[in-house]
């Protein structure tokens, strides 16, 4: 059977079992597997053979679910997400955000702003979107429900914010494309920061357009606040702020690694909460076990994507249709809007690392033969691949959220949020691919 | 004509991809499109950490696998990552594939997993960079320093004062920038690949020893099934990618150090020579015995193996001193 | 057999007995993994102060988080199966027949079962594998492979053996019933 069948074949029946509220877990597992089953069984072109599909599909799902979870880097996911539940336990994210509704109670949709504003701030220490999503949605989310924000703007906001992770530098996304480019991490480092600005103002306004135009759905409290009252709750913000200082300072001071500092930011929550004795054994108990089957649920997503991605690169279909595109002699403007059109459908369904692993062998080659800007094109996979996180039917970034952000931030409901967001980020995007300066302004003046 | 999956641990880039890709040319051009190699770059297919399963389980026909990766299964062609002989690329690559493919006991090591060795790569020798105003010149530099080193190397710094701390490559260009670690001991290849040069202010060159427990292996039954003539195409393509690859990392190693020294690579850094390499490989002795009761505990000949292995080195190493590299012949 | 549900039939309370032992070792597996995740935290923490405060390194790192990893992302699958707790995505669903879900209900835990079940047997085998070897990681330890392959081949199999109990109780009391399990 040829491979090209066995894969639509495959994602027409992903297709069908989601929409048949088939959790996305356990179908990209067990469609990967069955496809990765078949191709081995069909592949010497004799038939059907058993036996020779078997082994190399359980050496490949292996390779996958075990060794991918193998992993010291991605520790920093877990240990993020239970710190955000101590925090939230001990009161020091509560904190913060009584601060800044206090500084921000004029302004309407405050707390999905100040949300996104901690996401760009955030993404700063961190190079990984998933890291940056799960340890604010678990922060801010819960927050923006009590003072009765609509659970839509409240999970989609940051989900979206959690996208500038890996745009703004550090970003594991830009290390990888910088190794298969041999372009410099520093100059995408730098071209990372304009286009990633402009993400976050355009988050901005749509929160802003959002909330004008539903002012139901961003309640605005009408109490009167005094500088006094505003200086007192700035105090009140001090465990927080200390986090960040100690996060930001010891990646900045060269002191902590990002995984340590999610190692570190677990343990401050976890010290604090107790000599302040706001945390009970009970709540440390649940925090733990709330991370653990959080954690679990997630990584299994991520562990059938995996597989899937070891399934799309044995049929060769990235390959072919990159060969397609380069036979047919576009324009430069078509090459880039079918190049974006496929990041587009593949961020659909795959992970953006594994999505980069399976494309930029060929793509790269191609924007490289059109005479483009290498740096810039960087800039254009990581946003499209950003995006990616935020789309359904697999929105690893929403799915961060549905597990962190409590009852009701699942992840139908931040899809139907994100929607709102994709309109002004396809805008950005647009702008980032019209405009090579934006990303290249700063890089360029460094030289 | 037949298809072999390649799964490769690394990206498309660089001198080891171009050797891969030029290996798998001279394959199809040899069998005369008998045999085509299909290379799935960036472990899109198969992490780097499990192209050995991968490959002895039939999920790809060939890879690319590292002896890091498997201290117990490939334990006896790690003996080409001991921090001792020579680090000359070509004399190191030649000395273990002649080893590999005509010591028995290699041969049947590998078959045990199921794979049969096609050829060889290597890291090169190992140079001390450093970022900030950090530098290694000599062994007494080495203590209190934290250094990214992995496998033996790590090891012996570690034995010599040395704060090592084993990361990922993808992480060291920010934890050099950041000051996370002082220095790394690594290779000229990656400082270039990976874009060290950038937040690296001196380099001391030590040229100490070489990762050639590093090569490709390919799936036994699938070779079994092979006949006689595309075996015989491999074992030619294999023979000649370490001439070409040796050839391709000594002018490069050139390249990236006089590109250092001018800045024509990008950015000017200090290069100096490492003051004390016998010390470094008198350190790294007690592993080679290490490596030899490792190896005996499994059956083998463990000094034997060691001493025609030196044999090898010191055969190559007087071939390149009385005839030159054989693209110079 | 302190059955506190002591009208329940007779024939019942095998199973139930069975339940409560899936149950609870669900919930100590669960409870490993929680312990998991504060450890890999800590035993971070103490590499950071190791390297700034002390000057010393620490070996073997990132296998040994690697293999708490594993501990903390597997061993609670039962748990997040028996809770029906894995991610859907809302599409037009509830729009079905209430006989329509029924079904739906037990395709669910059968595409479960399809991804489980091969990932479980590879896990059997890749334990066997690292058992029989001896197989390690690099390192000063020299740390074995089989602990983490144990933990997730149990993590595997414990997480089959609720689907199966779902699919058997989808199929006796549809969910949507009153009476779905767990
Ligand atoms: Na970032
Ligand atoms: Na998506």
């Amino acid at each position: 059977m040829d491979p090209t069948i066995i894969g639509t074949f495959g994602l027409i029946a992903v297709l069908i079992l989601l929409v048949l509220r088939v959790p996305i877990g356990f179908v990209l597992a067990s469609v990967a597997t069955i496809c990765t089953f078949l191709y081995y069984a069909f592949r010497s072109g004799r038939g059907f053979d058993f036996s020779r599909g078997l082994s190399p599909t359980l050496s490949l799902i292996q390779s996958n679910a075990f060794e991918f979870l193998h992993s010291y880097s991605l520790s920093m996911v877990p240990m993020f997400i239970a710190a955000g539940h101590l925090a939230y336990h001990s009161r020091i994210s509560t904190d913060i955000y009584s601060a800044m509704r206090v500084w921000l109670v004029r302004l309407p949709g405050g707390l999905a702003i100040a949300s996104l504003f901690g996401c760009g701030g955030f993404s700063a220490i961190t190079g990984s979107s998933m890291a940056c999503a799960s340890s604010m949605g678990r922060i801010c989310i819960p927050e923006m429900r009590r003072w009765n924000y609509d659970p839509r703007l409240a999970s989609s906001t940051v989900a979206m914010g959690g996208t500038l992770g890996a745009l703004i530098p550090p970003s594991v996304l830009f290390i990888i494309y910088g190794l298969f480019t041999e372009t410099s991490v520093s100059q995408l480092f730098l071209a990372g920061i304009l286009p990633g600005l402009l993400t976050l103002a355009g988050f901005v306004v749509t929160v802003l357009v959002w909330v004008r135009l539903r002012p139901g759905i961003a309640p605005l409290s009408d109490e009167t606040t005094t500088t006094r009252d505003k200086v007192r709750a700035a105090g009140l913000a001090w465990p927080a702020l200390m986090l960040m200082v100690i996060v930001i300072g010891g990646i900045y001071g060269g002191y902590l690694t990002a995984t340590e500092a999610a190692a570190i930011s677990l343990m401050f929550a976890l010290v604090f909460g107790l000599l302040s004795r706001r945390l009970d054994w009970q709540m440390i108990r649940s925090s733990f076990i709330d991370t653990a089957t959080q954690s679990a649920a997630l990584f299994f997503i991520a562990a059938g994507a995996k597989i899937f991605v070891s399934f799309i690169s044995l049929t060769g279909v990235t390959h072919a249709f990159v060969d397609l595109v380069a036979a047919a002699d576009l324009a430069p403007w078509q090459l880039l809007a079918v190049i974006a059109l496929m990041y587009l459908v593949l961020g659909m369904f795959l992970d953006p690392l594994g999505t980069m692993l399976l494309t930029l062998p060929f793509v790269v080659p191609l924007i490289e033969g059109m005479g483009m800007d290498l740096i810039w094109f960087g800039v254009i996979v990581v946003k499209l691949l950003e995006i990616g996180l935020v789309t359904p039917p697999m929105g690893l970034n929403v799915f961060v959220i549905a597990s962190v952000g409590g009852k009701d931030s699942d992840a139908t409901t931040a899809f139907k949020g994100v929607a709102r967001f994709l309109i002004v980020d396809l805008a950005v995007l647009v702008l980032l691919l019209a405009f090579p300066m934006i990303s290249l302004v700063i890089p360029n003046s460094m030289n | 004509e037949t298809v072999l999956i390649y799964s490769e641990g690394g990206p498309n880039r660089g001198t080891r991809a171009e050797a891969l890709e030029d290996f798998a040319q001279n394959v199809a051009e040899m069998s005369n499109g008998d045999l085509a190699i299909d290379i799935h770059w960036g472990g899109a297919l198969i992490k780097l950490t499990a192209t050995l399963g991968g490959v002895r389980d039939g999920a790809a026909d060939m890879g690319t696998v590292l002896t890091a990766y498997e201290p117990l299964r490939l334990m006896a062609y790690g003996i080409g990552d001991l921090p001792l002989a020579s680090s000359d690329p070509w004399v190191g690559m030649r000395a273990m594939y002649e080893l590999m493919t005509t010591n028995r006991q290699m041969i049947d090591a590998l078959a045990d997993e199921n794979v049969v060795y096609i050829s060889n790569y290597t890291s090169t020798g190992i140079q001390m960079n450093c970022a900030g105003d950090n530098r290694i010149e000599s062994i007494d530099d080495i203590a209190g320093k934290k250094i990214r080193a992995s496998g033996t190397f790590g090891k012996v710094l570690n034995d010599l004062g040395a704060n090592t701390v084993n990361m990922g490559y993808n992480e060291v260009y920010q934890a050099l920038d950041s000051g996370l670690i002082d220095c790394e001991a690594g290779y000229l290849y990656t400082l270039e690949g990976y874009k060290l040069y950038e937040v690296i202010n001196h380099i001391a060159l030590a040229d100490w020893g070489q990762i050639t427990g590093f090569g490709i292996v390919m799936n036994k039954d699938i070779y079994d099934g092979l006949t006689p003539e595309q075996q015989q195409v491999l074992k030619d393509a294999g023979d000649r990618l370490v001439d070409d690859f040796a050839r391709a990392q000594i002018e490069q190693m050139d390249v990236i150090v006089d590109g250092l020294k001018t800045g024509d690579i990008g950015r000017q850094v200090d290069v100096v020579d490492f003051d004390g390499r016998q010390t470094l490989i008198d350190a790294s002795m007690k592993y080679r015995d290490e490596w030899v009761e490792g190896v005996t505990a499994m059956g083998l000949d463990g000094e034997g193996l060691w001493s025609e292995y030196t044999d090898l080195i010191a055969k190559y190493e007087a071939e390149r001193d009385t005839s030159g590299y054989p693209w110079n012949r | 057999m302190n059955d506190r549900n002591g009208t329940a039939p007779r024939d019942r309370a095998a199973p139930n007995e069975l339940l409560r032992v899936l149950r609870r070792i669900e919930g100590a597996m669960t409870a490993l993994a929680a312990l998991a995740i504060f450890a890999m935290a800590a035993f971070i923490c103490y590499g950071v102060i190791a390297r700034n405060v002390l000057n010393i390194s620490v070996s073997d790192e990132t296998v040994i988080v690697g293999e708490l990893m594993i501990a903390a992302l597997v061993l609670p699958l039962a748990r997040v199966a028996a809770e029906r707790g894995f991610i859907v995505v809302e599409l037009m669903t509830h729009r079905f027949a209430m006989r329509h879900r029924i079904a739906l209900s037990a395709l669910t835990v059968l595409v479960g079962l399809m991804a489980a079940l091969p990932i479980a047997y590879a896990g059997l085998i890749a334990f066997q594998g690292a058992w029989s070897s001896g197989s390690f990681y690099f390192g000063v330890l020299n740390w074995p492979e089989w602990p983490g392959k144990l933990a997730f081949l149990a993590g595997y199999v414990l997480f089959t053996l609720r689907l199966l109990v779902l699919l058997v109780a989808d199929l006796r009391d549809p969910p949507g019933t009153g009476a779905g399990a767990a």
